[in-house]
């Protein structure tokens, strides 16, 4: 059971997705870390060593891309999966975030279920 | 006299008195409906969240039956509010429970409240709810409310329920100028390909605002080359329109389909009467980066418009017919590239 042990966290200012990825992945028994701008989900990134990260965009402090781009960039974070979740859509976001070294791209509105199997895959290729 | 003088300052006082008691009484009664609100919401969130976010088709018991006008609308605004973040199975599973249970109605019926405001939210529930059914209110809504405000709310609300059946009331609420073109092309734009036959009429429409709105839209929708009909429109906006701007809009749209037949169409219109179409063509064409647009490019290198010239040695470095030498344009063009523009 790869999600029993599994660390996600998940990075959005919007407390209502936030709420929603959390309980659906809860369910599935991860534990699940939350922030709500892009400087505190560094932090806890960097202190916490989740095995996977679903980062907003558009976060107040960083933005998802710094993040990523820090995460990538760390020794530390080495392995950690990343996958986007943001309303931003075309094709050019799409390009920055797999050239940071996303290893997913999902666009919001988002199907809770897709999430779910996206990230069961992401983190049995550990 | 003095006793005169008294009396009414004693009696302004008693008034005075009289609306800080009347005031005073408002505000904790405001406070405590706010206050009982939130509670209502407290105590039904985790529900709608278990509701919208796991895949049980039966909704919690909680959720169901509910008795108080109170409760229902507290339960309402919860299902808007985290229904508008999920698509799929999700999105339709609460669009089924919310029409079975009465939700989707009561918005529908607040569409025609007397208040602004609440037909406002009204729209947006609808847009939130994403029901199908809900789509001809919205459009009534769209074409008819007397509030700028509402009209924009059902425009988006109609683009997040994603009924294509709706894209003609939009294009007409473009053309009528009721909802402003940038929300038109949003919600055109939520609705997605399943718009584009409205939208390839809309390219011949005799007003120029609709025309603009439908060459942008179906540029940036992303559809292939394939689409021969999607070239085909757009290369006679980009040629006959007889507004700058939509030719304009035509050759972006063409540099994003992509394709032989918008690449011959894009090199077409770098011979345009106007520069601003000229220009708009060479910056399709480097996005293109097809040889087809090679020899244009190439002559409008040297066209009479700096800006023209300045798009062109873009095209013409991405194309590799030109290197970085020879004019400030290319060079500058070979550096931007050089730093990864494209």
């Amino acid at each position: 059971m790869e999600s029993v042990h599994a660390k996600v966290l998940v990075a959005d200012d919007e407390p209502h997705l936030l709420r929603l990825v959390k309980f659906r992945l809860e369910r599935e028994g991860y534990e699940v870390l939350t922030a709500v701008d892009g400087e505190s989900a560094l932090q806890v990134a960097r202190d916490e060593h989740p095995d996977l990260c679903v980062l907003d965009v558009m976060m107040p402090k960083r933005s998802g891309f710094d993040v990523l781009r820090e995460i990538r960039s760390d020794d530390a974070c080495a392995g950690m999966k990343v996958i986007m979740l943001t309303a931003r859509a075309q094709d050019r976001d799409v390009d920055v975030g797999f050239s940071l070294g996303a290893d997913d791209y999902i666009t919001k509105p988002f199907s809770p279920q897709e999430l779910r199997v996206r990230i069961g895959a992401h983190l049995s290729k550990r | 006299m003095i006793v005169a003088v008294e009396l009414l300052a004693a009696s302004q006082l008693a008034v005075i008195a009289a609306l800080a008691v009347v005031l005073t009484c408002r505000r904790i009664a405001i406070a405590r409906a706010g206050r009982h609100r939130r509670l209502l919401l407290d105590r039904y969130r985790d529900a709608v969240v278990e509701f919208v976010g796991l895949d049980d088709d039966e909704p919690p018991a909680s959720l169901t039956g509910l008795r108080t006008a109170e409760q229902r609308s507290a339960v309402g605004e919860l299902l808007a509010e985290y229904t508008g973040t999920v698509r799929g199975e999700s999105r339709s599973r609460v669009a089924a429970f919310v029409t079975e249970h009465g939700y989707a109605a009561a918005a529908e019926r607040d569409l025609r409240a007397r208040r602004s405001w609440r037909r406002g939210t009204a729209a947006k529930t609808l847009g939130d709810f994403g029901v199908v059914a809900s789509v001809d209110e919205l459009a009534d809504a769209l074409r008819l409310d007397a509030s700028p405000q509402v009209r924009v709310s059902a425009a988006r609300a109609i683009g997040r329920v994603g009924e294509a059946q709706a894209t003609a009331d939009l294009i007409s609420a473009c053309a009528m100028g009721s909802v402003p073109a940038g929300i038109v092309a949003q919600a055109l734009l939520d609705i997605g390909e399943e718009a584009l036959p409205w939208l390839l009429g809309a390219i011949g429409s005799p007003e120029q605002r609709v025309r603009l709105v439908a060459c942008r839209v179906v540029g940036l929708m992303g559809v292939g080359a394939a689409e021969a009909e999607v070239v085909a429109a757009l290369d006679t906006a980009a040629t006959t329109d007889p507004d700058v701007a939509v030719r304009g809009a035509a050759c972006h749209a063409l540099g994003r389909v992509g394709g032989l037949d918008a690449a011959l169409a894009v090199a077409a219109s770098t011979a345009d009467h106007e520069a601003s179409v000229r220009r708009a063509a060479c910056d399709a064409a480097a996005r293109l980066a097809a040889p087809e647009t090679a020899a244009a490019v190439t002559r409008a290198l040297d066209d009479s418009d700096p800006e023209v010239r300045r798009a062109a040695a873009r095209a013409a470095v991405l194309l590799g017919v030109a290197d970085g030498s020879g004019s400030p344009f290319l060079e500058e063009a070979e550096a931007e590239l050089a730093w990864g523009w494209r």
